[in-house]
């Protein structure tokens, strides 16, 4: 199927994570897709990473046999390669917690996932589905309640404060259940970031997240990072373990009709629990984005008649 | 040319499934003109087929569990009924009743010839393939081609089938014939007459086609297999020679027709009005206690969750509450059973003298305001004497699911036992308790709750003094009086109406009262005003209207803060008046 260029100039000028570094330091030039281009990521002397977009059949010049290709504006953050189609902004969000000595940071790797980049976001946002989807990790049965917490807008990025939820194995590091605590942030449209209450210190927050990639309009890369307390665990456990949870969502969200993610409020049935998710589609509808989502009519043409 | 064809067949029978194809506990998924259907049979027989689509946040309903009443889904849990496909349980919000509007989309079925028959719009007829309605043809097995119903219609007008050995005429080989009423089904015939073979083409999607077979006459047990095998490689020889020539590739599927990007559900208002139900059956439960079954007239009833309870509008003007007995997924009926009171001022002495099978009542409902939560693992049921109506509803239900739980029923005497052989399928969950004084009765209650231990619940449901004794107990054995959940068999709800407000509609200019425990949504329902709604909690948007004057109470999500602060948009739903009125443009 011959994917349809993408027209959306608001997600064309947004940043995206296309590579994990060590990914293309270790194992040379990773080809992959952005909305639904072809992007070369390859390491350059002097440690630079550079992107290249795959030159269109017959346009591209080359000289000596290396083909001349545009080469995308780039920027490394949070251990990700980021580019962009358009003309990104000077920089990207910040991840205060990134800097804190103590905490040990790891991309504990990238799933890609055959659904557009909005529903994996959801996905992400989703408290309700833990007992149904990760029971036993992320949630157990009968405690299923989603307790009501609060959202609010603040400069730009939507964060969702007071969630709570039953956890049996919360994260590698526990030993028992709790009840766990959560703030969400969308920090940028694609990047959703969790902020739960670490098993070894109820003060303070691991902080989880996932930059997704949208590679087509229907399919997306999720390239997870963790930002944690924890000293105990070993590095494989730990990707093992973000790797079981995001082989439970797969195929769930690979179910999911339409594959792009619906706007109109009416298209689908939220309940009160899906209150993120409520804010987050009015505000990719209010930004404007087209690509990857079924727009329908707008919230506010619904009109009694 | 196309879209007549399309939309001639949307209001035509087709096979979708063998029923045999639907084993137990099973979901079975397969497509109709582009639309994904999930097709399953309930314990009780009736075959669902519903649009594969949970209308939440669009799982596949083929990824569910069928657990032989409900269709639950697998991304939260939500549990349909069945026959309405209506919502019976929201896990996220244990204490809310899903609102009526939360019901899937179903299809047209009809079970006919071995065949599993829907159609996108109801057909007027029934299916017809020119067989005998008693007829019991031997199902061949289905199979799926690779190209559109026309193109597969081409090739079977041209395509010569030999009958099976044993046959008398076997080896000859019979053209095919389309059958005069309907273009999609095929008929082979011996000379003689004395086998006749059909087949009839299910188009899946624009690119595919299922061919269904049928044989007759029916045969027995041991010469079945070589003619379900000499078809099959008819068939599987047709599909090699037809794809080979057509070079249909399997990622063109679903072309030429318009997949559904909408759920398709009606959102305008489902107003919860009076309709006309038959007394189909009625019978004595207990001593003093009538049971009656009522179905409706026209079209179904809605769906009911555990707990809930129907009104009844008697021609004497008396309006009486009954809960409901059905278990999970007994969805085609509503049994309710009546205690005839001593100081009956007309309601249960009515409904005991006057109203005989074939009657007919007005019923409106179902409502709950007596949920069942499942989200703590054991359930105390505490019942009294007719009180055990609500209880014996939520015990079926508890009983189908994994949470632990007990029903305690406190009758006079063994004759006073309602609902027996609904009740015996409980086993060692039900203890009944006869004859006890009121002071036994507490020492019962005070064993089965027991100290709190942070993992039950009670329901209790029965006379007055008993709900207060048992409240009381349970307070004083540190029961929070969020886990003790209890109706009083006569229900009395006293309005406060500190919280009465008006609302002025600009565009009718009536103005209308707006009391406790009701939504503006309901009371403009009421007086003939027909607004939009879908989730009835605040949460989607659709039942939004603007405010030209007055304080919204806000107590939607949908709305973020800037707008709940500049107060000119309300969801009538759940939102209510700080102000004395409030004035809507409508």
């Amino acid at each position: 199927m011959v994917e349809k260029r993408c027209e959306d100039p608001v997600i064309r000028d947004l940043w995206h994570p296309v590579a994990a570094v060590p990914d293309v330091v270790d194992r040379g030039p990773i080809r992959t897709q952005l909305l639904g281009e072809t992007l070369t990521v390859q390491s350059k002397e002097g440690g630079d990473i550079c992107v290249t977009e795959e030159a269109v059949q017959g346009t591209g010049a080359s000289v000596d046999g290396v083909s001349l290709t545009p080469t995308l504006p780039t920027l490394q953050k949070f251990g990700f390669v980021w580019t962009s189609l358009g003309s990104p902004p000077d920089s990207l969000f910040d991840i205060p917690e990134f800097q804190e000595s103590d905490r040990w940071y790891e991309n504990s790797g990238s799933f890609r996932v055959h659904t557009s980049a909005g529903r994996a976001v959801e996905n992400f946002l989703d408290l309700a589905h833990f007992p149904f989807v990760h029971e036993g990790y992320l949630g157990e049965r009968p405690y299923t309640e989603v307790k009501d917490y609060s959202v609010a807008t603040k400069e730009g990025e939507i964060w969702a404060n007071g969630c709570e939820f039953y956890q049996p194995i919360a994260a590698v590091s526990a030993t028992e259940g709790q009840v766990t605590q959560y703030s969400y942030r969308l920090a940028h449209p694609f990047c959703p970031l969790l902020y739960k209450t670490s098993p070894l210190n109820r003060e303070r927050f691991d902080v989880i997240g996932i930059f997704v990639q949208p590679m087509t309009e229907e399919r997306a890369c999720a390239h997870q990072f963790l930002c944690l307390l924890d000293e105990s665990n070993d590095d494989a456990t730990i990707k093992r373990f973000q790797a079981v949870i995001f082989g439970q969502d797969k195929p769930i969200l690979e179910n999911q009709v339409p594959k792009r993610l619906p706007l109109e409020p009416r298209a689908e049935t939220p309940i009160r629990a899906d209150k993120t998710s409520i804010q987050y589609r009015r505000w990719l509808y209010d930004l404007g984005i087209s690509y990857g989502v079924v727009r329908g009519s707008s919230p506010e043409q619904i009109s009694v008649t | 040319m196309r879209e007549q064809l399309t939309e001639r067949m949307a209001s035509q029978w087709h096979p979708i499934a063998a029923i045999s194809d639907l084993h137990k506990r099973h979901v079975f998924q397969t497509e109709l003109l582009g639309h994904e259907l999930a097709v399953w049979r309930a314990d009780d027989g009736y075959v669902n087929v519903w649009e594969n689509r949970c209308l939440h946040r669009g799982s596949r309903l083929s990824l569910g569990i069928n657990d032989g009443a409900e269709l639950v889904c697998a991304y939260h849990g939500w549990r349909y009924s069945s026959r309405t496909a209506g919502c019976t349980y929201i896990p996220a919000h244990p204490s809310d009743a899903p609102a009526q509007t939360v019901c899937n989309r179903v299809y047209p079925v009809s079970l006919k010839y071995g065949l599993v028959w829907a159609a996108l719009d109801q057909p007027e007829n029934t299916p017809d393939i020119g067989l005998p309605e008693t007829a019991e043809p031997l199902v061949l097995r289905s199979l799926l081609v690779g190209g559109s119903v026309e193109a597969v219609k081409g090739h079977l007008e041209i395509a010569e089938f030999a009958l099976p050995p044993r046959v008398d005429e076997a080896g000859a080989e019979f053209e095919l014939e389309a059958h005069p009423s309907n273009p999609l089904c095929y008929l082979n015939f011996s000379t003689d007459d004395s086998v006749s073979v059909r087949f009839i083409l299910q188009p899946f999607d624009g690119a595919r086609t299922v061919v269904h077979g049928l044989y007759g006459p029916a045969l027995e047990d041991g010469s079945r297999l070589p003619v379900l095998r000499h078809y099959n490689t008819l068939l599987t020889k047709f599909r090699e020679a037809f794809e080979s020539e057509n070079m249909v590739l399997a990622e063109q599927s679903g072309e030429g027709f318009d997949s559904p990007t909408s759920v398709g559900r009606n959102f305008d208002s489902v107003v919860a009005v009076e309709v006309e139900a038959e007394v189909s059956k009625r019978w004595e439960v207990a001593s003093g206690v009538v049971g009656m079954e009522l179905r409706p007239v026209e079209g179904e009833f809605s769906t009911f969750q555990p707990g809930a309870h129907l009104d009844l509008h008697l021609p004497n003007g008396l309006t009486r509450q009954y809960s409901v007995i059905n278990g999970p997924g007994e969805q085609g009926y509503f049994q309710i059973g009546i205690k005839l009171e001593e100081e009956s001022r007309g309601g249960s002495l009515f409904l005991h003298q006057e109203v005989q099978e074939g009657d007919r009542l007005r019923i409106s409902g179902p409502h709950n305001n007596f949920g069942l939560r499942r989200d703590v693992p054991r359930t105390v049921l505490l019942a009294g004497g007719i009180g055990v109506t609500p209880l014996v509803a939520m015990a079926q239900s508890l009983h189908r699911s994994d949470l632990d739980f007990s029903l305690d029923y406190f009758v006079q005497s063994k004759e006073h036992v309602a609902f027996e052989e609904r009740l015996d399928g409980l086993g060692a969950h039900l203890q009944i308790h006869t004859g006890l004084s009121p002071d036994e009765t507490i020492q019962i209650v005070k064993e089965k709750l027991g100290a709190y231990d942070y993992l039950s619940q009670v329901y209790c449901c029965g006379p007055p003094p008993m709900i207060s004794a048992i409240r009381e107990q349970a307070l004083i054995l540190g029961w929070p009086p969020e886990t003790v959940h209890y109706e009083y068999f006569e229900n009395q709800t006293v309005l406060n109406d500190e919280s009465i407000f008006q609302v002025h509609l600009a565009r009718s200019g009536l103005t209308l009262d707006v009391e406790s425990g009701r939504t503006i949504l309901e009371v403009l329902r009421e007086n003939g005003i027909s607004l939009p709604s879908s989730c009835e909690q605040g949460a989607c948007g659709t039942c939004e209207v603007a405010v030209l004057d007055g304080v919204p109470f806000h107590q939607d999500v949908y709305l973020n803060e800037a707008e709940h602060e500049s107060g000119n948009r309300i969801m009538t739903c759940v939102s209510r008046s700080h102000s004395e009125q409030l004035v809507l443009d409508i």
